[in-house]
């Protein structure tokens, strides 16, 4: 069952689940039209994902919208697995950083090592 | 953080990835290496993702993304705003670099030295009358510093223009000085008068065999020069030599001189330096001008670095004492 968590919800709360929850599918049909379509997600579907990557995240500290809209979007990037991946599991699983840094330094790894990584490859 | 303003949107455009890339890349192709971006063979270096020294080369690659037609975020919202918004600008921490030029020997500050600094960001600022050139608001990273001397004095130009002529050499007649005579004080006494600095001349004795058959009016020698009690040249002598005095170097034990005399001429350019800036930091880097002269040799008129100079380098207080310089442009 999911769980949605206080600490979650205290970040949450000014900005409305329902609002962020609908605005965050609206971002996510923009951006990720093809892997949402590939996988002919509904709404409803769209919202599970949500709720699962939102407890998900909890476990990281990651609280705020905006870094959990992030989280989400790596989710959908790079599938489900994300969260093991070499690359991103030691940032995520890092003590000494907050939600934001991890969410900072995920940003700027896919941004330049992991794109230049996979580059030297070609 | 990828940028401390903007966020590339997820997924990244492939297309504006290469762009930015690409402008990155050729952006920085000129600048001192090593360096963030090339070894010193000119090889690539990937970006880092967590460098903080290139937040700012981070910061220019996400502009030129999103020049190229990649999506920005803001990222000055955090827990209580949305994503989403688009934003031009970023601003990285900058650095400052303050950059001394001094004088060497005599040390003294050098003003009107021309220092450019080519790196990341590049730029060319003038030294104040304390020898000093601040440069701000510089993106982080390695960095050349170069100076040169860009102050003008008329005698010094003067001077300059000799450099190489044989017409004062020891063995070339030049009247009233006949040939295998040294000729320093009359080019001195030349170019002082071309530059519209007159020095007066003082009568000296024409003999043969002992007995006296004319005199010829003559410029003051090198020790005339010298001499600060000197009643023929008015002058005024000065601790701290700038381009244009005359430098003038008085030795009794010399038999077919009194001394030599010359012009100061400008300095060396200061040796290049790099300095590697991070963000936030306010570097110093000290460049050191050689002081040079102009002067006549045996041969031709010759600038250099060493006569006059090297009693400085050596501590020779005893020969440093018998050197006076004299300013003759206010």
């Amino acid at each position: 069952m999911l769980t949605i968590t206080k600490a979650q919800m205290e970040a949450l709360k000014a900005a409305d689940f329902r609002r962020f929850e609908s605005e965050l599918i609206t971002r996510l049909r923009e951006n990720f039209a093809p892997v949402i379509e590939k996988h002919d997600l509904d709404d409803a579907s769209l919202r599970q994902i949500i709720r699962q990557g939102l407890v998900r995240s909890e476990t990281y500290q990651i609280y705020s919208e905006y870094d959990v809209t992030r989280f989400i979007e790596y989710v959908f990037e790079y599938g489900n697995q994300f969260e093991s991946l070499p690359w991103a599991a030691p940032i995520l699983t890092a003590s000494h950083l907050s939600g934001e840094e991890k969410m900072d330094r995920l940003d700027a790894v896919s941004a330049f090592s992991l794109r230049q990584n996979e580059e030297s490859y070609r | 953080m990828t940028s401390n303003c903007s966020r590339p949107a997820r997924p990244l455009n492939s297309q504006a990835v290469a762009a930015a890339d690409q402008a990155l890349y050729t952006a920085h192709k000129n600048d001192p290496r090593p360096n963030a971006l090339f070894d010193a063979a000119g090889r690539k270096r990937h970006l880092s993702a967590t460098d903080p020294a290139q937040e700012c080369l981070r910061d220019e690659w996400v502009r030129s993304y999103g020049n190229a037609g990649g999506k920005l975020e803001d990222t000055t919202f955090k827990s209580d705003k949305r994503p989403g918004d688009v934003i031009q600008e970023c601003h990285c921490s900058k650095a400052t670099l303050t950059v001394t030029v001094r004088y060497e020997p005599l040390d003294a500050p050098v003003k009107d030295a021309a220092v450019t600094i080519s790196g990341p960001a590049t730029k060319s600022l003038t030294t104040d009358a304390t020898g000093i050139a601040k440069f701000t608001d510089l993106p982080p990273g390695q960095y050349e510093i170069t100076s040169r001397y860009v102050g003008t004095n008329k005698l010094a130009d003067h001077a300059r223009l000799q450099i190489g002529s044989t017409d004062w050499a020891r063995a070339t007649a030049h009247p009233p000085f006949p040939r295998n005579t040294w000729k320093c004080n009359l080019f001195v006494f030349d170019v002082t008068t071309e530059a519209g600095f007159p020095v007066p001349q003082k009568p000296h004795e024409q003999k043969k065999f002992g007995i006296t058959f004319g005199t010829v009016m003559l410029p003051p020698n090198a020790e005339d020069w010298a001499n600060s009690s000197s009643t023929l040249i008015t002058y005024p002598t000065v601790a701290t030599p700038e381009p244009g005095d005359v430098v003038a170097y008085a030795n009794p034990a010399y038999t077919a001189a009194t001394g030599h005399v010359g012009i100061v001429s400008y300095p060396k350019n200061g040796t290049p330096e790099t300095k590697t800036l991070s963000p936030g930091d306010n570097g110093n880097v000290k460049q050191i001008m050689r002081r040079q002269s102009v002067s006549a040799g045996g041969v031709s008129i010759d600038e250099d670095d060493q006569i006059f100079w090297h009693y400085y380098d050596e501590g020779n207080t005893v020969e440093t004492s018998r050197i006076l310089f004299r300013r003759m442009s206010p």
